[in-house]
């Protein structure tokens, strides 16, 4: 579906399980959607059809004329009912009895006792157990060669033995050929004749990227980028496969900070079938059109990230044991990772190239130059965000934020805030957003900082400025500040399409002819304005209208 | 203790009469459950007889951790798909002649007679198994755990099959019907 909306929404809506601010909204937006009306009628057509009545005849067969009557006064049935009944205990029972056996063994035994409660006591003391795992992992090799440790030390060279026995990981540099594309010699009137004749989609100029020099922003079938007053095709989504039409599979852009890279691929829904909709992962030159296929997977089972000055990017298939690829922006350089022997879940890639991951309960530390195993730490939480510079990691448990600091032997905790919510709303690569009390809180990983912005509102996605001081609530066109000033747009037009190109400036789209359109298909997809709104000074203005442009 | 549980109970006991009461209550149900399956009357009504006898044979092996229903829902999908297997059964025939549209939008449309037969046509055509469980979940509304016990699945591999299967169908509906003609599946 080529929409915001996909069809297990529109079940959720036909099966009433949305609250009643979705459903008005979702309502609201069936008025304009015929692709999002056919859907939900055919959905609740399945359904009435299914749950339609069959005339059954008032047939009266003699069931009872069929079976044995003299069955069940047997006595041996009753006893056969009764022990089958029993047979649920005895499912308890045997868990029970194997358990108190086992107590039993350890007790009697000083050996098994005194290993038992070792291990006992390091799981309860999450603090030591962290501690004297890490120190192992410190310096692994070199543990390797060690003789003599304790019990819980020889537990842990047990398993880096299982991780080492092969051999140690290597990078090389992987020759990925790149893709040429005219995509971007199309501009100005040619491109919005093809805007026009592709239709808009059902959501269409979504913005993915803007900064002071360019914007990129997309409908169904395309990525069109604006710069220096003039629009061009930066990449035809349809040739890619990424066009956001194969039902619930949604295409993905993920740019980087410079906005001169960006990567599209394909994501399903629904994650336990994501192996079935895999395509091309592809990393495109914004300003060329060009592009290299990093992989063919969906995105949700990939995990990703840019480093946050947007040179490198890491990416992993987490369904597989793949070995993860490095992307070096400035070198347009394809590197990959082997011999890890794990299944990685998530990985980081810092601004000098550095990767850390998150595999099998542990984080790992890649040597900056090898991309050997530098340090590998046990843990029982699940990284938010590694920085594998300065072997800190971020998690979100018991109700706040947590940082972890594995540069020296003994792991330092810092509590960076406790809340009283025990989910977070999301996570970008460098912001952590979630709401407390009457508050709306961002962490800044990089910076390390914590703005609060007061606000009583109960929505879930909002739009943060590069520096993360400023928060667009695009449900309420408010601007929030995080000195707690926050201020009511003076824009109607204003949708979840807009995005921040500096700190103090928005832009969005507006399409011209949207008002007198009954149906989207009425709508033209090539005859757009783009305003710029600067939140300071209340400025708003048109930067490019396709109909006057040359 | 439920109703029907009670009943169970009075049968095992030996008062047999007791059954009389989970075939008035459940025949009806049963012979729908498989007509729907797309099976013809006659044998809908066979298979459900049969049901019911090998219920009341294997009463003492039924467990009261089930609800009686599902129990015997389950007995009736083994049955229907034990009958299918040794081919005992004869399916309604799905209307073969090409389906003109008067609309290929369902709209105001949607309770016309072209288009449930489209549906109907759509559905039918659906795995055996899948079928189960949606009429298990829409028309006799049990719960996803419940219908996993049937198939011996987890609730959520249930769930994600039936929502998987609904946006299949309205996926295959925009996909057969073209140039005005509704083309096989």
């Amino acid at each position: 579906m080529n929409c915001k909306y996909d069809e297990y929404f529109i079940q959720k809506y036909n099966d009433s399980n949305l609250s009643v601010e979705e459903k008005l909204k979702f309502e609201k937006h069936l008025t304009s959607c015929q692709q999002c009306k056919k859907i939900t009628l055919l959905d609740r057509a399945f359904i009435s059809y299914v749950k339609q009545d069959e005339s059954v005849e008032n047939y009266t067969v003699n069931i009872m004329s069929q079976v044995d009557h003299s069955k069940y006064p047997q006595a041996k049935y009753k006893l056969l009912a009764l022990l089958n009944k029993s047979m649920q205990y005895v499912k308890i029972a045997v868990p029970i009895l194997v358990v108190s056996l086992f107590i039993f063994i350890v007790s009697s035994n000083s050996i098994i006792k005194e290993t038992f409660m070792d291990s006992a006591i390091n799981i309860l003391n999450k603090g030591d157990r962290l501690n004297n795992e890490f120190q192992i992992d410190n310096n692994a090799m070199t543990a390797l060669n060690e003789s003599e440790h304790t019990s819980t030390q020889a537990i842990d060279q047990t398993t880096l033995n299982e991780n080492y026995n092969t051999t140690t990981p290597t990078i090389n540099e992987i020759n990925i050929e790149k893709t040429y594309t005219n995509s971007t010699n199309l501009k100005g009137k040619p491109l919005v004749e093809k805007l026009n004749s592709d239709g808009p989609g059902v959501s269409p100029w979504l913005i993915s990227y803007a900064d002071n020099d360019k914007i990129f922003f997309r409908n169904y079938a395309s990525l069109v980028g604006y710069k220096d007053g003039d629009i061009y095709l930066a990449a035809d989504l349809i040739s890619l496969r990424a066009d956001h039409i194969q039902g619930s599979v949604v295409s993905e852009f993920k740019f980087n900070k410079l906005g001169n890279y960006v990567v599209i691929g394909n994501s399903s829904c629904e994650e336990d079938f994501a192996n079935d909709f895999k395509s091309n992962v592809h990393i495109m030159n914004t300003q060329t059109g060009d592009y290299f296929i990093i992989d063919e997977a969906n995105y949700a089972n990939i995990s990703d990230c840019w480093s946050l000055n947007g040179n490198y990017y890491a990416f992993v298939d987490k369904s597989n044991f793949s070995n993860p690829r490095l992307f070096d922006a400035s070198k347009e350089k394809f590197y990959e990772i082997s011999n890890l022997g794990v299944q990685i879940e998530k990985i980081f890639v810092t601004d000098e190239g550095i990767i850390s991951f998150y595999a099998d309960k542990k984080i790992y530390y890649l040597n900056e130059k090898t991309y050997e195993i530098d340090k590998k730490v046990v843990v029982d939480f699940e990284p938010l965000f590694i920085d594998g510079k300065n072997y800190t990691a971020f998690s979100f448990e018991d109700n706040g934020l947590k940082k972890y600091d594995f540069k020296n032997n003994n792991a330092h905790i810092t509590e960076i805030f406790s809340t009283k919510n025990d989910y977070f709303l999301y996570k970008d690569y460098r912001f952590l957003i979630f709401r407390d009390f009457d508050s709306l809180k961002i962490f800044d990983f990089k910076e390390e900082v914590l703005n609060t912005f007061p606000t009583n509102d109960q929505h879930a996605y909002y739009s943060i400025s590069p520096n993360g001081k400023t928060v667009l609530d695009t449900n309420s066109n408010t601007i929030y500040t995080f000195e707690g000033d926050n201020d009511l747009l003076e824009i109607s037009k204003l949708d979840y399409s807009s995005n921040w190109i500096s700190d103090s400036k928005i832009v969005f789209i507006s399409i011209l002819n949207q008002e007198e359109a009954t149906s989207l298909l009425d709508i033209k997809a090539g005859e757009f304005e783009i305003i710029t709104y600067d939140v300071i000074s209340k400025e708003q203005n048109i930067i490019y209208n396709s109909l006057t442009s040359p | 203790m439920d109703t029907d549980n009670i009943m169970v109970k009075e049968i095992l006991d030996g008062k047999t009469e007791s059954f009389n009461y989970l075939i008035n209550k459940y025949y009806t149900k049963i012979t729908a459950f498989i007509i729907k399956m797309n099976v013809t009357r006659e044998d809908a009504q066979d298979i459900a007889q049969e049901v019911f006898v090998k219920v009341y044979n294997n009463l003492y092996k039924y467990n009261n951790n089930w609800k009686f229903s599902t129990w015997l829902f389950k007995v009736a999908v083994n049955t229907y798909k034990d009958s299918k297997k040794k081919k005992r059964i004869k399916l309604e025939n799905i209307n073969d002649q090409s389906l003109k549209a008067q609309t290929f939008f369902p709209d105001e449309h949607i309770d016309n007679l072209y288009f449930k037969d489209v549906i109907h046509k759509m559905f039918q055509s659906l795995e055996d198994d899948v079928r189960l469980m949606i009429i298990l979940k829409y028309h006799y509304e049990f719960t996803f755990g419940e219908i996993g016990e049937i198939f011996k699945k987890s609730p959520e591999a249930i769930k994600m099959k039936v929502l998987r299967t609904r946006k299949k169908l309205t996926q295959l509906y925009e996909k057969n019907i073209k140039d005005g003609e509704y083309n096989e599946l």
